[in-house]
């Protein structure tokens, strides 16, 4: 469909704009707003993302282009009443406690509302326990954590536990990041997955899905 | 005694490479108008909003070694206690952009305006770099005007959190530099705040001091390295 065809290309391009008014001329066309979700905007992002990991665009090219995804998406809210946008799960994300350095954790937001995921970010300075109980509150499937400081590093350890004592290992994944962490790290202290950027970080996401 | 410095904006102001280059666009990839116009905004926001201001206090080599190795978790071995052993005149710092930059970046995040507050983030920690490399030239230029020979001047600026040096041991540098006095506080965490602020010593000596090899364990875990650049140029 040529109108789902411009969104995509517009979303690549990061025109915002664009990316509006050809929502709004998809729904006066009667497409289905989970179709112009799935085929015009996310697929747009998915295109952006294939070419960011190819190395042919770079960071900022991807934050215009979920820039322009939000905009599609503020059309498209309205349009699913019952139950809300659908999405690919729910991520809780936020960076722990002890720490302020957000700037990675809202990259990370981004790229997985650009994704399609349902993200509850808690901000900055979160406590183990309030990543485990929004998670259970929300009935989010990821836990995302991020970390600036090998100083605040072991508290992602302390959420990896909590998930575990309270018996929700499996049903609730964890996800670490941040400039100290490492792959070997996130083995050490059990957390199912390393992201090393944001789309990278939405790859592990999406397996991680998979397996709850 | 401590001393009091603001710096001007100007002598700290990051270029357009820098901005890019954070963002991992190098020389050679292609930046369209929009992205540069972003960077331009992002420095003019910067030069706006930022207020660059540093404590400094000079220090025995014997009192720089308590704060060195402060709460006792610094990588064994480390290049820092040679070269501090070896330095001739000391410094302690802590400098900060000031809190407006680090809010006016989570504003832009809010609005959604996310290219320009990536590239006013990078501006702003590429400035607070810039604010060690000025206290180095104003330190070599204050030892010279001493009439310290110019071959015992060369400085560096190290922080806590590079090179091995723990970042708790800027629990005993705040101790004595008292940075509580412009405005930047430390955590339970050693966290600074503002965000954008920086802290460690100058250390001036002969060149050689400053010249070690990149083949600690920790520095394969070193993003940034940015001890190779300046260590390559002593060296030629």
């Amino acid at each position: 469909m040529e109108l789902l065809k411009k969104i995509k290309e517009s979303i690549y391009n990061g025109e915002d704009a664009e990316v509006r008014i050809l929502t709004e001329q998809a729904l006066a066309d009667d497409i289905p707003p989970r179709r112009i979700l799935d085929e015009g905007l996310i697929a747009g992002m998915t295109i952006v993302g294939g070419k960011f990991k190819a190395h042919e665009i770079f960071l900022p090219d991807v934050l215009l282009a979920a820039k322009a995804m939000y905009a599609g998406m503020d059309v498209l809210k309205p349009h699913f009443l019952k139950g809300g946008m659908p999405s690919k799960g729910k991520v809780v994300l936020g960076t722990v406690q002890g720490d302020l350095h957000d700037i990675g954790k809202n990259l990370v937001g981004i790229m997985l509302k650009g994704a399609g995921f349902h993200v509850i970010d808690l901000g900055n300075d979160v406590t183990p326990q309030r990543f485990v109980d929004t998670a259970v509150t929300e009935q989010a499937s990821v836990i995302g954590l991020s970390a600036l400081l090998t100083t605040t590093m072991p508290v992602m350890k302390q959420v990896v536990d909590l998930v575990h004592d309270r018996q929700l290992t499996g049903q609730i994944r964890v996800i670490i990041g941040g400039a100290p962490v490492t792959e070997k790290y996130a083995r050490d202290i059990g957390a199912d997955a390393y992201g090393f950027d944001g789309i990278n970080a939405v790859e592990c996401v999406e397996k991680l899905l998979k397996q709850v | 005694m401590s001393t009091i410095i603001t710096i001007a904006v100007q002598d700290i102001l990051p270029d357009r490479e820098s901005i890019l280059r954070a963002q991992g666009i190098t020389d050679n990839g292609r930046v369209s108008e929009r992205i540069g116009g972003s960077v331009d905004e992002a420095i003019g926001l910067f030069e706006q909003l930022a207020k660059p201001t540093a404590i400094t206090r000079e220090i025995s080599a014997a009192d720089f070694g308590l704060i060195y190795h402060g709460l006792g978790r610094n990588e064994q071995p480390g290049p820092i206690e040679g070269v501090y052993r070896d330095g001739r005149h000391l410094l302690v710092f802590a400098a900060t952009v000031g809190p407006t930059v680090s809010a006016k970046i989570s504003e832009l995040f809010a609005i959604g305006e996310f290219v320009l507050g990536n590239c006013l983030d990078a501006a702003a920690s590429e400035g607070a770099d810039r604010i060690s490399t000025r206290l180095e030239t104003m330190f070599a230029k204050t030892l010279i005007a001493r009439g310290i020979p110019d071959d015992q001047t060369v400085v560096f600026a190290y922080s806590p959190g590079y090179c091995g040096w723990h970042i708790s041991a800027q629990k005993a540098l705040f101790g004595f530099l008292r940075p509580e006095q412009i405005g930047i506080t430390l955590r339970e965490s050693f966290l600074m705040e503002p965000l954008k602020s920086i802290s460690g010593a100058l250390i001036a000596g002969p060149r050689e001091i400053h010249i070690f090899e990149g083949t600690y364990p920790f520095c394969a875990q070193c993003r940034t390295q940015p001890c190779r650049a300046r260590i390559d140029a002593l060296k030629h």
